[in-house]
């Protein structure tokens, strides 16, 4: 994680110096301003490109620009056969959908452990911070992104991927409680 | 003194923080529903129902919402997430490390406020 990082977590938890947690507050707001201003970057620049970006990474970036996954439970997360790689998620806001992110990786997940102090970790496994950005692809001409997603249980999880679809289908399990969710 | 000096401001009165029902929109807001007492506002979160502290004074408001999710949490640890969309729909909050309940003790910052129930 580049801007929502462990340490900067850590910073929020510290409640004892009012000025100290104040100050780590308006970092966070800073780095919050940054981290969308270089997302609405990525956006402009691939408006541009030629041939024009599949329909479905531009739904990714739209989703990830207007909805966030903070706390969504994750109900499963696997790398299947060839690149695919799969997560089902049952988010706080629409708890009425489940969010199904497949992903085609053009390398390996890399997933690092032990990344949050243990006053950060919390069960069941659920979505923290993540952050979109493009990679470097010269060799190619489409473009290659990263996802890097902070996940409750101290691990990170990185995706290098060259296409993604977004999926928000009806779970029958698990089931959904009438009283959960938005107005 | 002479006619027509400045007079001395008058220091104005401290701003408490108030606390309000709060639900949570599809783009993030913080809707803010009717004022609670301190008590009732424990008793939603028990629930599982969200609120939010909102006045001028951050800190205050920080504290607050630390008050209400710790007598939720009945001695268990809760923890603080910072905002994590752009100003000024989504707030900082409380909430468990390990729920139940669920749901978060929201507060306004001098940035992020919460959203008036239309």
């Amino acid at each position: 994680m580049k801007y929502f990082t462990p340490e900067r977590l850590a910073r929020l938890q510290d409640h004892s110096d009012e000025r100290q947690f104040l100050a780590a507050l308006d970092e966070w707001e800073r780095v919050l301003q940054d981290y969308w201003h270089q997302l609405n970057e990525i956006q402009q620049r691939l408006r541009v490109i030629q041939p024009p970006l599949p329909k479905r990474l531009q739904e990714f970036l739209i989703f990830f620009t207007t909805v966030s996954l903070h706390d969504a439970r994750i109900l499963d997360m696997y790398f299947g056969s060839r690149s695919r790689f799969r997560i089902t998620l049952h988010p706080e806001f629409q708890p009425e959908s489940l969010v199904v992110l497949t992903y085609h990786l053009d390398e390996p997940p890399q997933i690092q452990a032990n990344v949050l102090p243990e006053q950060l970790l919390s069960q069941p496994i659920s979505w923290l911070y993540d952050e979109v950005t493009l990679e470097d692809n010269k060799s190619r001409c489409e473009p290659l992104f990263r996802h890097s997603i902070l996940l409750s249980d101290g691990r990170e999880v990185g995706l290098c991927f060259r296409d993604v679809t977004i999926e928000r289908p009806t779970p029958i399990v698990p089931a959904i409680a009438k009283d959960h969710g938005s107005p | 003194m002479s006619a027509g000096a400045p007079s001395a401001p008058v220091p104005s009165a401290p701003t408490l923080p108030a606390i309000y029902e709060a639900t949570r929109a599809k783009d993030g807001a913080v809707l803010r529903g009717v004022e609670l007492t301190q008590a009732e506002a424990v008793t939603r979160r028990k629930a599982g129902g969200d609120i939010v502290v909102c006045g001028p004074d951050t800190p205050q408001n920080v504290q607050l919402a630390r008050v209400i999710e710790a007598a939720a949490a009945g001695g268990k640890p809760i923890k603080y997430e910072g905002p994590h969309g752009p100003p000024p729909l989504w707030l900082p909050h409380w909430q468990q490390r390990t729920p139940p309940p669920e749901g978060h003790s929201f507060h306004e910052t001098h940035v992020r406020k919460a959203r008036t129930m239309p």
